[in-house]
């Protein structure tokens, strides 16, 4: 299931870009949705998880050098598209907030199923 | 800094002075090196700003002499990523599923070698399995007829269903494509030479962009698309250079590397004396053991691949057969790099005992070989499937949206911002030559694929006419560009013809008879999905100077 696999990467980043870029609007016309001080260490906290994470995942499925090459491509695409909707579309952008974790919930859920009930992934 | 400091003497109470100067940030200040010169304290903060002038003019030049040249071997690199299914897409006779139970391989192979040997000397037999973009039996045979030395290159092709001889191929859309990426068309080591010299230009402007920005970060999150034009073409060339930059960096060193390695590696050797170039060569390309001179059966190559699949548990991509007919006849079965990048991933067997060796005679596993063959796979993607080639597509395209705003913030500023020494209209001409040369090159790209299924060339013209299509498309692009009087508008045009043309591709290939395979629809899509984007930009273009 590469594809599964892969895009369980894509949105793990997804999400953990959303959550650095909330955190550091600066001349943006999208107003901080993180305005304590708390939510935000805890929301860079969350990001760096996941960023991390994401990393992890795909160095153990996909091996140190398709690893890092893929992941590195995925970073820079997907933090352009979500930082190009944060400044061109904030609507869509703040559904984007919402919507992501929740996808990328759903996709984690259905790739552990996979990985560690199956014996796929 | 030694000798170039630049500032006059300084007391050392005036560095705490400049440290505590409020306009000046602390870190900055904390930054700055000092030399001790004759007992006084010579401050490098003059020499810091020069320094970034210096850096920044420098990064200027350097892009804006080799930007048209970095978005030509860009752009036409990201149409060489989808070599394979632009290949399918181009021959509808080869458009069909690949089988679930292919025909016998030994048969076709066995004949075709025969028939080779019975006219002359073979030297090695490459044999490409089907897949999904190449549903067929492929054999490319090094082949010398009586008499001569050199090896020929013959190919023939089978149908994997019915082992019936497929019409030969005849190289024109794909062929030009992708050519025109890796040697512009031209003898291919000087080619290669020129657009790897691409490489090495890119990574220059790319570390001299390093040296320039010290706030990466904050840069990092900054895109400010509601400001004046060159503040937005400012930010997207930062922001789009930063995100992307490992990617930048890996292109440019392995594209460098690989363009320029055919000259430099036989030139070091001449010049060191340490390597020769048949040793080089040898590194490369290990030939493995010749042939003992003895006739000995083959054993049948379906029935190797069967005993050799559990030792890998993959199926194999291709096989290369040394010394047929022979008794050191050896099957080289080559498999896709899974999990790594040096793609070494092999089973040598003894093609007439069926030994497989564990120790391979022809050892491809030196540092040499696998640095070679991890800059090729990283170079055009050969990993990851599709989802990478997506990935390398949009960060391909970045890079010429990079080249291309890098060229006009630096017109921008002499035309508007009172920067340069030359007639305004210099700029100006040069702006539209740059509008008309990317946007020209992004047209004839897409419209070669209407010459390619519409025009009925004379056998052995298909790549002529498409070249002189491509050439004559590309000149036009930059002739409208030049005579159109509004950038902005004309750009508006362009992109929206550009939007058309790929567009159109899907519905010329239905119309065309291309079949529903995924490789062929994937093509069809990705126009598609271009065409639209481009006619998005072009409406939400300005028609002048915002």
């Amino acid at each position: 299931m590469p594809t599964l696999l892969l895009s369980t990467v894509g949105i793990t980043l997804c999400v953990a870009l959303i959550g650095f870029q909330a955190g550091s609007v600066t001349h943006s016309r999208l107003k901080s949705p993180v305005r304590q001080s708390g939510r935000a260490t805890g929301l860079r906290f969350l990001s760096w998880f996941l960023f991390v994470g994401s990393f992890y995942w795909a160095i153990t499925n996909m091996g140190w050098g398709q690893g890092v090459s893929f992941w590195l491509c995925a970073v820079a695409v997907i933090g352009l598209a979500t930082l190009y909707i944060r400044e061109s579309a904030p609507s869509l952008y703040r559904w984007l907030c919402w919507g992501a974790p929740i996808v990328g919930g759903v996709i984690c859920l259905l790739n552990i199923q996979l990985m560690w009930i199956e014996g796929g992934g | 800094m030694g000798g170039a400091v630049v500032s006059s003497a300084m007391a050392p109470s005036d560095f705490f002075i400049l440290l505590a100067t409020p306009t000046l940030d602390p870190r900055t200040a904390l930054r700055r090196t000092f030399d001790v010169v004759d007992g006084h304290f010579s401050v490098g903060l003059v020499m810091d700003q020069q320094r970034t002038k210096r850096v920044l003019d420098f990064h200027a030049w350097a892009g804006v002499v080799s930007a048209l040249f970095i978005y030509i071997v860009s752009l036409s690199g990201v149409f060489a990523l989808f070599e394979t299914e632009l290949l399918q897409w181009e021959e509808p006779q080869v458009q069909f599923q690949t089988p679930a139970q292919p025909t016998a391989l030994m048969p076709l192979v066995r004949e075709y070698a025969d028939t080779l040997q019975a006219t002359g000397r073979l030297a090695s037999l490459d044999v490409y399995l089907p897949n999904a973009t190449r549903p067929y039996y492929e054999v490319i045979a090094y082949w010398a007829p009586e008499g001569e030395q050199r090896s020929k290159k013959q190919t023939r092709r089978w149908h994997a269903q019915t082992g019936q001889i497929l019409e030969p191929h005849e190289d024109g859309l794909t062929h030009w494509l992708v050519n025109f990426h890796r040697s512009l068309m031209l003898p291919r080591t000087a080619g290669r030479f020129i657009v790897g010299l691409s490489g090495v230009l890119l990574l220059v402007s790319i570390l001299s962009g390093i040296l320039l920005h010290r706030k990466m970060l904050k840069e990092m999150f900054t895109w400010r698309l509601h400001r004046s034009v060159r503040l937005k073409w400012q930010d997207s060339h930062k922001i789009l250079g930063l995100w992307s930059l490992p990617f930048q960096l890996m292109i440019a060193f392995t594209g460098a590397w690989l363009g320029m390695i055919a000259l430099l590696l036989p030139l070091n050797a001449t010049l060191t004396g340490k390597w020769g170039i048949e040793e080089i060569y040898g590194a490369l390309f290990p030939s493995g053991p010749s042939a003992a001179g003895i006739s000995a059966p083959m054993l049948p190559l379906d029935e190797v691949m069967i005993a050799t699949r559990p030792h890998l548990d993959n199926a194999p991509q291709s096989i290369s057969i040394k010394n047929w007919g022979d008794q050191d006849a050896t099957y080289i079965f080559l498999y896709e790099p899974h999990g790594t990048l040096d793609g070494t991933l092999r089973r040598e067997v003894n093609a007439v005992t069926g030994e497989i060796y564990d120790v391979p005679h022809i050892d491809r596993s030196g540092p040499i070989y696998q640095v070679l063959r991890s800059m090729t796979t990283l170079h055009y993607a050969w990993f990851g499937g599709g989802w990478v080639k997506i990935l390398y597509t949009v960060l391909g395209s970045f890079l010429c949206i990079i080249a291309i705003t890098g060229v006009l913030i630096w017109l921008e500023k002499r035309e508007h911002g009172g920067k340069g020494n030359a007639p305004k209209a210099v700029y100006t001409m040069l702006g539209r030559m740059t509008i008309g040369t990317s946007m020209g090159m992004l047209i004839a790209s897409f419209a070669v694929f209407y010459v390619d299924r519409l025009s009925t060339p004379l056998p052995g013209e298909k790549l002529t006419t498409i070249g002189i299509a491509y050439l004559a498309i590309w000149g036009l692009g930059i002739v409208f560009a030049g005579v159109s009087r509004n950038p902005y508008r004309s750009t508006k045009h362009l992109l929206y013809v550009t939007g058309a043309v790929a567009l159109g591709i899907p519905l010329l290939s239905g119309l065309t008879g291309s079949s529903l395979l995924l490789p062929v629809a994937c093509v069809d899509a990705i126009c598609a999905i271009v065409g639209l984007l481009l006619i998005g930009v072009g409406v939400k273009l300005k028609p002048h100077r915002a």
